[in-house]
C-alpha cells in the first residue's frame, strides 16, 4: 500500500495521528450528543411542562429512556455516522493514503474468518453477561439503577425493533469497529507488536462506553475483537461479530426465557457459562491454527508498504 | 541557553506538526516529568485523601454524636482543622504544578536548542532562574482576572437597577444579567489568551514576569483566533482523555456511598443507613487521591511540552528567531528528525 497522504508526507509518527483521530473524535461525538440529546429534553420538558420526576433515580432515568427512546436512538446513529465513521474516513484518505478502504480492511472479505468470529463472540457472550451480574452483585442496590437503560433495548412494535436493531446493532458495527479496529488498531500495528495492539485498542474501546460497571466485561469483548482484527485484518469479521454481539443481547432482552438449567432469573447459569467458555477455547483454537502463518507482524500489517518520498 | 533555527524544534507548525512534534518532544522530555511529577503527586495525593477522610470522619462524629445542634461557632471548630488543611494543601499543590511544568518547560527549550542536561538539572533551573517570577505572573494574572470580575459584577448591578425603572423590569433584568454573564466569560477568555505564553517566555527568553506578560500579549496579537481555537480544542481533549480513566477509579471509590445513597432516595431506608452511608464517604478520598496523581502526571507529560512549542511556533510566525548561522565544517549537523527527513522520534 502506498502511504501518499499529509501526514506521511512529512515523516510523522502515525502513532500521534492515531491517537488525536480517537481522542478527537470522541471529544466531539459524545459533545454533540450531550449538546443534542439534553437541549432536546430540556426543551421538550419545558414545552410539555412536564418533567419526568421520581423519587426513585433509577425509575426516573428509566421513564426518561422510555419517553425518550426515538430520540436517543436516531441521534446515537447519526452521530455515530457523522463523527465517528466519516471523520475517520475523510482523515483516513487526507493524512494516510488515498485508499482508505483498503486501509481501514474493507478488500478482504473472509467467510470462514467472520463464522468463526461470530462463533467465538457467542461463545464468549454468557461469561461477559455473567461477569457483569457478579460486578452487580456487588452492589445490589444499583442494579435497578444500571438496569435503567433497558427501555433502549427493548420493543414494543416491529418498528421499534427495527429501529433498536439499527441503532443499537447495525450502527455500532459499521462505526466503532471503522475507528478501532479498522483505523487505531491497523495504525497501532504498524509500530506495535501483538498482543499490545489488540489490548489496548480493546481497553480504550471499553473505556469509550462509560459505563464503570461493565469495563471489565467491555474490555473483554473488545480484546477480542481486536484479536480477530489481527488474525483477518478484515473489518468484516469485527463488523459481523459486533453485530452479532450486540443483535443477541437485543433478541435477549426482547424474549422471555424460560427458567432452565441454563438461564434463570439472574442471567446465565455457570452451567452455561463453563460449557461456552470450553467452546470459546475451541473456536479460538481453531481460528489461531487457521490463521497461523497470515498474520502480518508490525509495521507490514496490510502486506508491503511504501512510504512516498516528501 | 537561546533557541536558535538549527534544530528540529523551531519553525512554524500546522496543527498537526504540532501534535505530531510535541509527542517527539515528549519522548524527550518524559523522564523529567515522570520524575518531577511523582515526586509531587503521590505525597501530595496522600496528604490530600488523609484530608478528604478526616473531613467526612467529622461529618460523621456530628451526625453520630447528634452535635448539629451546636453553635455555629462551635460547627466552624470543628471542621476547621481539616478545612484548613485541604486548603494549605490546594496552594502547595497550585506551587508544586507550577514547578513541575517549568522543570518541563526548561527541558523542552534545551533540547530545542540542542543540548540536554540530566533532569536534576532543572530544579535548579527553575529556582533560579523561572520559579518566583512565574509566581509573580500568576498573581497578576489572577489579580487582572479578579478586576474584570468585579468590572463585570458592577456592570450587572448598574444594568439591574436601571432596568428596575423601566415597567417590564423582570424579562429586561434576565436579558442584563444574561448579556453581563457572557461579557465577563469572554473578557477572562480574551485576558487569559493573550497572556497565555508568559510562563514559556520566561524560561525562552529569560523575561521578566511583567516583561513575559507583555511579550506574551506581542505574540498572540494577529493569531488571537488560532491560540484561542487551539486551546479550547486540546483542553476539550485532554479533559475528556483523562476523564475516561480517572472517572472509572472514582467512581468505583465512590460506589458504596453511591449505593447507600441510592437507598436512601428510595426512602427504603433508615438512620443507621444513612450514618453508613457518611462513614463510607471516608473511602472516596483513596479514590480523589489516585485520580490526582493520574490527572498530575499526565498533565505534566503533556500541556508543557505542547504549551512550549505551540510558543516557540508563534515567535516564528513573529520572525524572533535569529536566522542560523552559516554552517561549517565541524559544526553539528541538524538532528535526524527534522521536518521532512522522514524518520520518527518516537
Amino acid at each position: 500500500m502506498e502511504f501518499d497522504g499529509r501526514w506521511e508526507r512529512d515523516g510523522r509518527n502515525p502513532l500521534a495521528a492515531a491517537l488525536l483521530l480517537v481522542i478527537g473524535a470522541g471529544t466531539f461525538y459524545f459533545l454533540a450528543q450531550s449538546l443534542l440529546l439534553n437541549g432536546y429534553i430540556m426543551f421538550d420538558e419545558l414545552l410539555r411542562k412536564d418533567v419526568v420526576s421520581s423519587p426513585d433515580l433509577g425509575t426516573a432515568m428509566r421513564e426518561t429512556y422510555r419517553r425518550y427512546r426515538v430520540p436517543i436512538l436516531t441521534v446515537l446513529a447519526l452521530t455515530q455516522f457523522l463523527l465517528l465513521f466519516l471523520v475517520t474516513i475523510t482523515r483516513v484518505r487526507v493524512w494516510h493514503t488515498r485508499k482508505a478502504f483498503a486501509y481501514l480492511g474493507f478488500t478482504k472479505f473472509p467467510v470462514g474468518g467472520i463464522l468463526l468470529g461470530v462463533a467465538g463472540v457467542l461463545t464468549l457472550l454468557p461469561a461477559v453477561e455473567y461477569l457483569g451480574h457478579l460486578i452487580y452483585s456487588l452492589v445490589p442496590n444499583l442494579r435497578n439503577f444500571g438496569d435503567s437503560t433497558s427501555p433502549l433495548v427493548t420493543a414494543t412494535t416491529p418498528g421499534e425493533y427495527a429501529l433498536i436493531l439499527f441503532a443499537i446493532a447495525v450502527t455500532p458495527a459499521i462505526c466503532e469497529e471503522t475507528l478501532f479496529r479498522g483505523y487505531f488498531q491497523r495504525t497501532l500495528q504498524r509500530r506495535m507488536s501483538a498482543p499490545w495492539h489488540y489490548l489496548l485498542s480493546g481497553t480504550l474501546f471499553a473505556l469509550f462506553h462509560q459505563r464503570v460497571l461493565s469495563l471489565p466485561s467491555l474490555i473483554l469483548v473488545g480484546v477480542y475483537l481486536g484479536f480477530l482484527f489481527s488474525r483477518y485484518n478484515s473489518i468484516y469479521t469485527t463488523m459481523a461479530s459486533h453485530f452479532a454481539y450486540n443483535g443477541t443481547l437485543i433478541v435477549l432482552a426482547n424474549s422471555a426465557l424460560r427458567t432452565s438449567r441454563f438461564v434463570n432469573a439472574d442471567g446465565f447459569t455457570l452451567t452455561t457459562v463453563e460449557i461456552s467458555l470450553a467452546l470459546f477455547a475451541v473456536v479460538t483454537g481453531v481460528i489461531v491454527a487457521t490463521t497461523r502463518g497470515s498474520v502480518p507482524s508490525a509495521g507490514d500489517s496490510a502486506g508491503a508498504s511504501t512510504v512516498a518520498p516528501g | 541557553m537561546h533557541l536558535h533555527e538549527r534544530t528540529a524544534f523551531i519553525g512554524r507548525y500546522t496543527l498537526s506538526d504540532l501534535f505530531d512534534r510535541t509527542f517527539k518532544m515528549m519522548s524527550r522530555t518524559g523522564r523529567t516529568s515522570l520524575i518531577y511529577s511523582l515526586s509531587l503527586y503521590v505525597p501530595l495525593a496522600v496528604l490530600f485523601a488523609i484530608s478528604i477522610s478526616r473531613l467526612f470522619a467529622t461529618i460523621s462524629d456530628l451526625a453520630h454524636l447528634h452535635l448539629a445542634d451546636e453553635s455555629a461557632r462551635a460547627l466552624i471548630l470543628h471542621f476547621a482543622p481539616a478545612t484548613v488543611w485541604i486548603l494549605i494543601l490546594s496552594l502547595l499543590g497550585w506551587a508544586g504544578q507550577t514547578f513541575v511544568n517549568l522543570a518541563v518547560t526548561h527541558h523542552v527549550a534545551t533540547v530545542a536548542s540542542g543540548s540536554a542536561p540530566p533532569p536534576a538539572t532543572y530544579a535548579l533551573l527553575v529556582w533560579k532562574r523561572s520559579f518566583r517570577k512565574v509566581l509573580v505572573q500568576q498573581l497578576i494574572t489572577t489579580a487582572a482576572i479578579i478586576v474584570v470580575v468585579i468590572a463585570g459584577g458592577i456592570v450587572g448591578l448598574v444594568g439591574v437597577l436601571l432596568c428596575l425603572l423601566s415597567k417590564d423590569s423582570g424579562t429586561l433584568i434576565a436579558v442584563v444579567l444574561v448579556v453581563d454573564y457572557f461579557a465577563t466569560i469572554a473578557g477572562i477568555g480574551i485576558l487569559s489568551t493573550y497572556l497565555i505564553f508568559s510562563t514559556q517566555l520566561v524560561v525562552f527568553d529569560h523575561e521578566t514576569a511583567v516583561g513575559g506578560l507583555l511579550h506574551s500579549g506581542r505574540i498572540v496579537r494577529g493569531s488571537f483566533w488560532r491560540v484561542l481555537g487551539i486551546t479550547l480544542l486540546i483542553s476539550l481533549m485532554f479533559s475528556f482523555s483523562i476523564n475516561l480513566i480517572t472517572t472509572p477509579v472514582v467512581t468505583v471509590s465512590f460506589l458504596p456511598s453511591l449505593s447507600g445513597l441510592i437507598q436512601l432516595a428510595g426512602g427504603d431506608s433508615d438512620a443507621t443507613a444513612a450514618y453508613a452511608i457518611l462513614d463510607s464517604l471516608r473511602g472516596l478520598g483513596t479514590g480523589i487521591a489516585i485520580a490526582i496523581v493520574i490527572q498530575g502526571v499526565a498533565s505534566s507529560f503533556f500541556l508543557p511540552v505542547f504549551f512550549a512549542l505551540f510558543c516557540v511556533d508563534l515567535k516564528a510566525r513573529k520572525g524572533e528567531f535569529p536566522q542560523p548561522p552559516q554552517p561549517l565544517a565541524d559544526t553539528p549537523q541538524p538532528l535526524a528528525d527534522s521536518p521532512g527527513a522522514g524518520a520518527d522520534g518516537i
